[in-house]
């Protein structure tokens, strides 16, 4: 006997399309599950390649201090200690440690100011960070300025050197260069500007396109003791050298503070495994939840296969007076069934990919296309077809033909 | 060799108390290319015959031969595969695929026996211009007249060329001309050598019949050789006490049938009393000789 061939489909169709309205809403089920299967798979491997991207960016050599302990393998803790960065655990004198261990080429800190008042010509300015660092930072970052120069290194200097993004909040359009703003009052001239940072969506880092980076002296005669060290960035000399670094940065630092491990040394790739983790979660989640809305869906096309079923029993008299045999009528319904579901998997598919370069058009988000996903979502709304379509066809093919042409 | 032959054929429906007898012990033996009328009141089990001769229906008990082949034994799909090969039906409702153009509908046998779609396009084309209906091709059954819908029908039953065709009522649902139509057309297929198995009510039609066959509560109760053209002998003595105009007229003209037939109410009959149920006996014997009796 032949498989399925393009005159079965061609059937199929035309009877689907007689009910059209009703077969739509029953594909609606697949459609989602197929599509939201899809996206949120698309989205979770854009973020973590992107985030991969954000590391490479920086080197994979980055070597992060953090003021608390972490348990670098529980994602959610990094996260939930990301927002309260509010312990005074690390401090100048840390820094000062780590600059003069041997093999640190670069070492810089990151300090995040708290609640700062940014004025321009007496107008506040909102939704910029305000981070004390050390010229160190622009290496460490793989960063170079776009206009202007780095922190004047005589002493304390009241200057700034700004994201792009922090730029234009403050200054428009405008150069930025060479203006001044304040910051609680104090007055900062704008030394430096620095070229676009990259960022990733879901990153556990800031977004250094909207930060005003002042000097880290500054920090402390701005907030006093209330200023905290956030974290400080260790580059090796060579990127041979990570492992001895991290050793030495943690017993050194532990003397220093008295024997306690108060804070933790983290590698890139300990930031890598912690997004990975939250967003492998979240995409299972989510794929368990298009799971569901696919089996809905499947349901959904057993129900109405039974109606058409009941709907078209003369119609399945008629056709087995003409010769039809029981297997012919079974192939003709399971083939509505699967067309309905692989056509609500198309178009799924179809749905997911606007989607895709809508997040792509609007979003700062990189979703992938993801191939392997696409094929299994395909598939498994085939198999959903052939197996919620086989009840419904087994049971058109078993009337009794006298019944059936009876039912006209 | 008889292209039908049926022994002692029953239908029971139910069970215990509640069984209906449509078939009781029926013997008919059909030769090729003769035209059977089968005439009889509602409920006499006409339907049932022609559901078992043409492998809808399976029998309770007897053997069917359909081309000396035994049909009983079959598996569903062999005898889906006969009913395709060997029979073509024509419906007293047409029973088109309403979805369906006339083209398609006619070409739907083809594509049970796994013709490409161009072949079986191509043999329902010429199906359909040999019945006369080529301009029709690409309408859709509920566009055509009664006619028209069942010269559709007719060749669909023909797209196969079967051996036997099985019309119920083909004329029930049309109009005097169109019934003219549809008869001449049965005829033509006839003299072509196809064996015509037709139910009706109507005694008129007996003219294009080599056969008619009377039943009545299940049993074949008369059963006569007619001359081409000529009304049926028998039917024609029910003609002639009502005019036929509608289907009511048919039925009532089948009561008056019913008195006239041999072994129906009729006071010549000396068995007549079995038509009462109240003094139902084994019936098998005198039916086979009747049949017997009306062949010879």
């Amino acid at each position: 006997m032949k498989s399925f061939s393009r005159g079965d489909i061609g059937v199929a169709v035309r009877s689907l399309r007689s009910s059209r309205s009703r077969s739509l809403l029953t594909i609606f089920g697949i459609v989602i599950g197929v599509s939201a299967a899809i996206t949120i798979v698309s989205i979770g491997d854009g973020i973590k390649n992107q985030i991969a991207n954000n590391v490479n960016n920086v080197g994979r050599d980055l070597i992060t201090v953090r003021p608390d302990l972490l348990q670098p393998t529980n994602a959610v803790s990094a996260i939930v200690s990301e927002s309260s960065p509010g312990s005074n655990n690390l401090s100048s004198n840390d820094l000062q440690l780590i600059q003069s261990l041997s093999n640190v080429q670069y070492a810089a800190p990151l300090s995040l100011l708290n609640t700062p008042i940014i004025k321009v010509d007496n107008h506040a300015i909102s939704g910029i960070q305000v981070v004390g660092t050390t010229n160190d930072i622009v290496p460490i970052f793989n960063q170079s300025l776009q206009y202007g120069s780095s922190f004047n290194q005589d002493g304390i200097s009241n200057d700034a050197m700004l994201g792009q993004g922090a730029s234009v909040k403050l200054f428009g359009a405008d150069v930025a260069l060479g203006r001044t703003f304040t910051i609680d009052g104090q007055s900062i001239f704008t030394r430096g500007e620095l070229q676009s940072f990259y960022s990733a969506p879901l990153s556990i880092d800031l977004d250094f396109n909207n930060v005003i980076f002042i000097p880290y002296s500054l920090v402390s005669s701005l907030q006093g003791d209330n200023a905290s060290t956030y974290e400080i960035l260790v580059k090796p000399t060579s990127p041979g050298a990570i492992g001895s670094v991290v050793s030495e940065i943690e017993s050194s630092l532990t003397q220093a503070h008295g024997g306690v491990q108060n804070f933790s040394v983290l590698q890139q790739k300990d930031s890598l495994t912690a997004s990975d983790t939250i967003v492998n979660l979240l995409t299972k989640l989510i794929a368990a939840a298009a799971g569901i809305a696919l089996f809905v869906g499947g349901i959904g096309i057993m129900n109405m296969m039974l109606v058409t079923v009941s709907e078209r029993t003369g119609e399945i008299g008629i056709r087995k007076a003409v010769g039809a045999t029981n297997r012919q009528i079974l192939r003709q319904f399971l083939m509505e069934a699967v067309v309905l579901s692989v056509s609500g998997g198309i178009i799924g598919v179809i749905i997911a990919l606007l989607i895709n370069v809508a997040l792509r058009l609007f979003t700062i988000l990189e979703p992938t296309v993801p191939w392997p996903t696409i094929a299994l979502a395909t598939g498994l709304s085939l198999i959903i077809g052939i197996v919620f379509g086989l009840i419904p066809a087994a049971k058109a093919a078993r009337k009794d033909p006298i019944d059936a042409l009876r039912h006209q | 060799m008889a292209i039908i032959e049926i022994n002692d054929i029953s239908k029971v429906y139910g069970f215990g108390g509640a069984t209906t007898v449509a078939l009781d012990e029926v013997n008919l033996t059909i030769e090729q290319n003769e035209f059977v009328a089968i005439m009889g009141p509602s409920g006499s089990g006409k339907s049932t015959l022609m559901n078992v001769i043409g492998i809808l229906d399976r029998p309770t008990h007897g053997t069917y031969k359909i081309g000396g082949r035994n049909v009983e034994k079959l598996s569903q799909n062999q005898r889906a595969k006969l009913r395709r090969d060997k029979i073509g039906f024509i419906f007293q409702s047409f029973s088109l695929l309403p979805r369906l153009t006339v083209l398609e509908n006619v070409a739907l046998p083809l594509a049970y026996r796994g013709l490409s779609t161009t072949r079986r396009l191509k043999a329902a084309s010429s199906m359909i211009n040999r019945l006369g209906l080529a301009e029709r091709e690409y309408y859709l059954p509920r566009h055509l007249s009664g006619g028209q819908t069942q010269t559709a029908a007719i060749a669909r039953a023909l797209i196969n060329t079967p051996s036997i065709i099985i019309a119920d009522e083909p004329t029930g649902n049309l109009d005097s001309n169109d019934s003219r139509l549809i008869m001449e057309l049965l005829s033509d297929i006839h003299k072509d050598g196809t064996t015509i198995l037709m139910v009706t009510h109507n005694p008129e039609l007996t003219r294009y019949a080599t056969r008619v066959v009377y039943m009545r509560d299940g049993m074949i109760i008369h059963d006569e050789l007619t001359a081409l053209g000529r009304v049926a002998p028998t039917a024609r003595k029910a003609m002639n006490y009502l005019p036929f105009k509608t289907e009511e007229d048919d039925l009532a003209g089948v009561s008056a049938l019913m008195k006239v037939i041999p072994g129906g109410d009729s006071p010549v009959d000396k068995k007549s009393s079995r038509r009462s149920k109240a003094t139902k006996k084994p019936k098998s014997r005198s039916t086979r000789s009747r049949s017997r009796k009306a062949k010879s």
